[in-house]
């Protein structure tokens, strides 16, 4: 985290000035880790082989469309299987990853997913105030719809990451409680 | 509160909700962490959001209505129901502990059997209900079930059960208020209890009645008092009469001390001076002369005698009820001490009726009396038939009695003696351990409920989660049983216990509140208020003269020898019979009084303490009746003479008891009983909290001669800036004339903000992890006879914070709310902010404090679980203040005055706690602060704090 840090304050105070914001190239670029960083830029495993490069990326379905909560709650939501079959009850019904998500539906199993992201405990973060502040989802969770198997794409746990984009858009960075619970 | 659930769906759907919280709650730190989605959306609530229950609290038999706020399926918080009539939102320290039993790691967690060689061995459901069946149907007439006092569809089923099997049930209720019932039956002709309105009256009299404890409705009452206090036509006395100072007693403006059980004479006494100078109702002449003679010889001299109370003292109370515009006297409780209450409450009626009370502060027409304890008698004659073999089946349906009988009794023996015994209850006890089957109940958070304490008032509960374990609804089993039974009495037309709950409450909802149309969505809609509230006209009884024949013969007994040492039971506000013993939150905070935790002191005064040689944190046995226990000692002024006290929420102290019953009633009672006690060369384990039992001349909780009085305000200047509090500044008023000291905020922080249990050697070292607690101080000096002040102190969340200027990590820092926020994640444990704190107030992790399953179900997800090293404190709950400001915003409005509440202030029975934005000139909170006895704690530190308090009132003595 000090890695990243320091270089970040040491060209603030060489500017002098307001800090710039960070380079608009990085928004949709793979964010490379730095050395101290827990960032699982290598995809877990997942149990069905879900492919948001077709979803998000070839049919461009809005992230919220599935992950539901998004925009009124703290946390954004994994789909529901019933979801899924409400689309692929007629969609694709004969590919054997749909066919087993039907038969793990009908049964009444539950897709146990890896998590991939997460941040600390002791951060509340709430998507509910980013989502309304017009904020997009690729800014923390990168393009999603260019991978095929999702990974932590940006540093989430590492509030350097919060902080830069905090202070570029003047939300609070003063006032820890905000987001530490 | 969802509206649109028929029970099914809704049951499926909590069964797929509360499996993925346990998933997504107690989460191992990053890696291999699983996202396990639900199958079908939620029907009610969102994810990560709270969504609240209305239910019902069956933690003792008040039936206070409770708001259960759940997130992810699991119960995370209860909370008081602000539309229940009873409790209007508040809830006691015990009703905030009842999570901590649907928590509990001693929860059953699937049904057992225990075979003859006394090895216990799970068992299915079918079979255990099969083998019972069959016992029950070859056993005709020789069933007997047992269960605690419900006045509701699980006690009527549970009666009709017993019945169609030809046994009885009883109803093992270790208070028995039964006495109060059988006075009005004696007076009146009216079988019920009273309802006592404390609001409504100048002048309280408490006879023995530890009403802020656990008799009657303590939540109710405490707000009741609290509202005779603030009262806008002047500020009611409390006046308690009794032998020890408890709880109430120590709320009261001026305590009275008699002998043990003498308040039915105080009583009777009352009655001869107040007819001699004229009762406030008029009296027919021939009753008058009648009255005048069974009260002859109760003089106040002669009274005062026996009971140890001047006749002044006598007369003077007299003539304060007499000159009272408005009044009420309260009988003695089942702790009093007295051997006769039934005598005592129909003394304390004649009383309350010669001054006009009945119909004005004592109600009738309240009391439905829906269940009924039965005599002690019952369960001796119970236990002789267990023991000689002569019943067949016996069920305990969530009561152990054999915790609390006295031991001579040999219940528990008995109970092994019984071919088939089902014990059908949430947690391990000594009836799960020796019973044939050990059956898992759903707690009440995860069943149906309803309970009907007062006339008009249906309380609903209904399961705010799905089961944690394999467990059933009581109701279920019993149903299960008889069907299977083959008895042809016990065919019960439902399919299920909700079924029969639904039933009873639409049967009610025509009968009683006279709804008529569609019941089904009468019911669903009481469902989602907590309940069908209809308002009743108070009955107005007419005295009839089968009071004459319990007071006539009544003799002033023969005064106790002074040399005595006399055994009282003070009631338990914590724990109250012994049912909430188990809650660690309750061990741990200390007794509001003694301030001891884990432990059950018995409280010697101090004299007595230099005769026997015995100081605070001796060990000491106790031998009643030839029995004998060991006890911790605690010196203490709360009794005086010869009297000591032990808590009877010591399941240990009722089981040393020895039995005794009222004569009219034949309910338990628990005289006072001469005790020896012996000093035992050890020390106990006993954590005291209070560091000084008094203020020192400090000033810390004040007192004001009356309403208008206050103090001298302080202008000096600050060497700080100011703070700019930009939008809000959130700040408290407590009004220490309001507070009772129950403790119920510190419980409710407890569940609020996760707060670690350290434990009883931990706590001793005071490092109890208590964010806020309730100092008690006794007076300067001199007998108690009024004068304990209750101080709750919690971070003060000063303007000018000691705590902030010495934090090397800026782990402490004044927000531009006003709070003093604390960042755990930045905490790296120095200590120094706590040494700097003058309220003492911010407290350090010593160690890791493990939940383990499924304690880590309790914790609340807004809030994080602190580890070693870290120092932490109350934050005016700021979790709850985010969530309010969301709400608000998302609503596109200002947050609203009082609609944000810290736990603390959400659950305080007296209403003491007032919080809310200072900087809102209409604020709650800044109409108290700005009052004349307001003043803030140690303000000449000038730490600025935001938490003011309102001096107690105490008027001078006359």
């Amino acid at each position: 985290m000090g890695g990243r840090l320091i270089p970040l304050l040491v060209i603030a105070a060489a500017s002098c000035g307001p800090r710039p914001e960070p380079a608009a190239a990085v928004k949709e670029a793979p964010w490379v880790p730095d050395a101290g960083a827990v960032v699982t830029a290598v995809a877990p495993e997942q149990p069905f082989h879900f492919d948001h490069t077709i979803h998000a990326g070839k049919y461009q379905i809005p992230c919220q469309t599935c992950h539901a909560y998004a925009d009124h709650s703290p946390i954004a939501g994994i789909p529901t299987a019933a979801k899924c079959m409400g689309c692929h009850r007629f969609v694709d019904k004969q590919k054997p990853d749909v066919q087993a998500l039907e038969a793990a539906f009908e049964a009444g199993d539950r897709v146990a997913w890896n998590r991939v992201t997460r941040v600390p405990d002791h951060v509340g973060f709430n998507h509910e105030p980013h989502i309304q502040a017009g904020v997009r989802c690729q800014k923390c969770h990168g393009a999603v719809e260019t991978m095929k198997v999702v990974r932590m794409a940006k540093p989430l746990d590492d509030m350097g990451f919060c902080v830069d984009c905090h202070r570029a858009n003047h939300a609070p960075v003063d006032n820890c409680i905000v987001c530490h619970k | 509160m969802p509206d649109d659930l028929s029970g099914l769906s809704r049951r499926k759907f909590l069964t797929i909700v509360g499996a993925t919280a346990g998933a997504a709650a107690c989460s191992p730190p990053h890696g291999g962490e699983k996202i396990i989605p639900l199958l079908n959306p939620p029907i009610a609530g969102t994810p990560g959001k709270p969504t609240f229950y209305a239910s019902l609290c069956r933690e003792c038999p008040s039936g206070c209505g409770l708001t259960v706020r759940t997130r992810e399926g699991r119960v995370v918080k209860l909370e008081g129901n602000a539309e229940h009539p009873l409790n209007r939102g508040a809830l006691c320290a015990r009703g905030q502990a009842a999570l901590q039993g649907l928590y509990s790691t001693r929860r059953l967690r699937q049904p057992t059997r225990r075979d003859s060689s006394g090895l216990t061995r799970p068992v299915a459901w079918d079979a255990a209900i099969a083998e019972i069946a069959h016992a029950v149907g070859a056993n005709p007439s020789k069933v007997a079930l047992v269960s605690g006092l419900e006045p509701g569809s699980l006690g009527a089923l549970e009666t009709a059960f017993a019945e169609s099997m030809g046994g009885d049930r009883l109803v093992y209720e270790p208070f028995d208020l039964s006495p109060l019932r059988q006075a009005s039956s004696l007076a009146y002709g009216l079988d019920e209890i009273p309802a006592y309105r404390l609001d409504r009256a100048r002048v309280i009299v408490s006879l023995g009645a530890d009403f802020l404890e656990g008799w009657l409705s303590p939540v109710e009452h405490a707000r009741m008092l609290s509202e005779a206090r603030s009262s806008q036509d002047g500020r009611a006395e409390l006046v308690y009469v009794g032998a020890h100072v408890g709880l109430t007693a120590a709320n009261a403006d001026r305590f009275l001390r008699i002998r043990a059980g003498t308040e039915g004479l105080i009583a009777l006494a009352l009655c001869r001076d107040l007819l001699a100078r004229g009762p406030k109702v008029a009296v027919p002449g021939q009753l008058r002369a009648s009255l005048a003679d069974a009260l002859r010889p109760f003089d106040a001299g002669a009274v005062g005698d026996r009971t140890g109370l001047s006749a002044e003292s006598i007369g003077r109370l007299a003539r304060q009820l007499h000159d009272a515009p408005s009044s009420v006297v309260l009988p003695p409780g089942p702790l009093a001490g007295g051997a006769e209450p039934t005598q005592a409450a129909v003394a304390v009626l004649l009383l309350n009726h010669l001054l006009g009370n009945v119909g004005e502060t004592v109600e009738y027409g309240r009391d439905p009396a829906r269940d009924r304890p039965s005599a002690l008698a019952e369960f001796t004659e119970l236990t002789e038939r267990m023991a000689s073999g002569q019943l067949g089946v016996l069920f305990l349906v969530g009561v152990d009695p054999s915790r609390t009988l006295p031991e001579k009794l040999g219940f528990e023996a008995a109970l092994r003696k019984v071919p088939m015994s089902v014990y059908l209850g949430d947690e391990e006890c000594p009836a799960s351990e020796a019973a044939t089957f050990a059956l898992p109940k759903n707690h009440f958070l995860e069943d149906f409920s309803d309970s009907e304490v007062r006339s008009g008032v249906l309380s609903l509960g209904q399961p705010a989660m799905t089961p944690l374990y394999d467990s059933r609804p009581a109701g279920d089993v019993l149903l299960a049983i008889a069907k299977k039974s083959n008895v042809p009495a016990a065919s019960f037309p439902f399919a299920s216990f909700e079924d029969y709950w639904r039933d009873r409450a639409a049967d009610w909802a025509m009968l009683e509140a006279g709804k008529s149309g569609d019941l089904v969505a009468a019911v669903r809609t009481g469902q989602q208020h907590g309940g069908i509230f209809v308002e009743r006209p108070a009955a107005a009884p007419s005295l009839g003269d089968g009071f004459l024949q319990a007071l006539v013969g009544a003799q002033p007994e023969a005064p106790v020898d002074p040399g005595l040492t006399v055994l009282v039971l003070a009631s338990d506000v914590r724990r109250f019979d012994g049912r909430s013993a188990d809650r660690s939150w309750m061990q741990e905070i200390g007794d509001p009084l003694t301030t001891a935790a884990w432990s059950s002191p018995l409280t010697v005064p101090t004299e007595l303490a230099g005769k026997l040689g015995v100081s605070t944190g001796d060990r000491a046995t106790v031998t009643v009746a030839g029995k004998t226990a060991e006890f911790p000692v605690v010196v203490s002024p709360l009794t005086v003479g010869g009297t000591v006290a032990l808590p009877a929420g010591e399941p240990e102290v009722l089981r040393l008891i020895p039995a005794a019953s009222d004569p009219l009633t034949g309910a338990r009672v628990y005289p006072a009983t001469p005790v020896e006690i012996r000093r035992v060369g050890l020390r106990a384990l006993l954590p005291i909290y209070a560091g000084s039992d008094r203020q020192l001349g400090r000033e810390l909780a004040r007192t004001v001669a009356a309403a208008d009085r206050g103090f001298r305000e302080t202008t000096e200047k600050s060497f700080y800036p100011e703070h700019p509090h930009p939008e809000h500044r959130w700040a408290m008023a407590i009004d220490l004339d309001r507070c009772t000291g129950c403790a119920a905020c510190v419980a409710a922080c407890y569940a609020e903000n996760n707060l670690p249990v350290v434990g009883a050697e931990q706590a001793a070292m005071h490092r109890q992890m208590a964010w806020m607690r309730v100092e008690r101080f006794f007076p300067e000096s001199g007998e108690l006879t009024s004068g304990v002040s209750f101080l709750p102190m919690l971070c003060q969340q000063c303007c000018d914070a000691p705590c902030e200027s010495v934090c090397p990590v800026e782990a402490t820092y004044h927000t531009d709310e006003g709070l003093n926020a604390q960042v755990y994640n930045r905490c790296v444990g120095t200590r120094y902010c706590a040494n700097n704190c003058p309220y003492k107030v911010r407290v350090f992790n010593y160690s890791d404090h493990p939940w383990p399953e499924p304690v880590n179900l309790e914790l609340n997800p807004d809030v994080t679980a602190r580890e070693k090293g870290v120092m932490e404190k109350c934050t005016f709950c700021v979790q709850r203040i985010r969530l309010g400001e969301i709400v608000a915003r998302e609503e596109g409005r200002p947050v609203r005055d009082g609609e944000i509440q810290p736990a603390c202030a959400q659950t305080c029975p007296s209403q003491a706690i007032v919080f809310g934005d200072i900087r809102d000139v209409k604020s709650k909170v800044r109409a108290a602060s700005g009052q004349r006895r307001a003043y803030r704690v140690l303000e000449d530190l000038g730490t600025e704090p935001a938490v003011s308090y309102l001096a107690r009132i105490r008027e001078e003595e006359a």
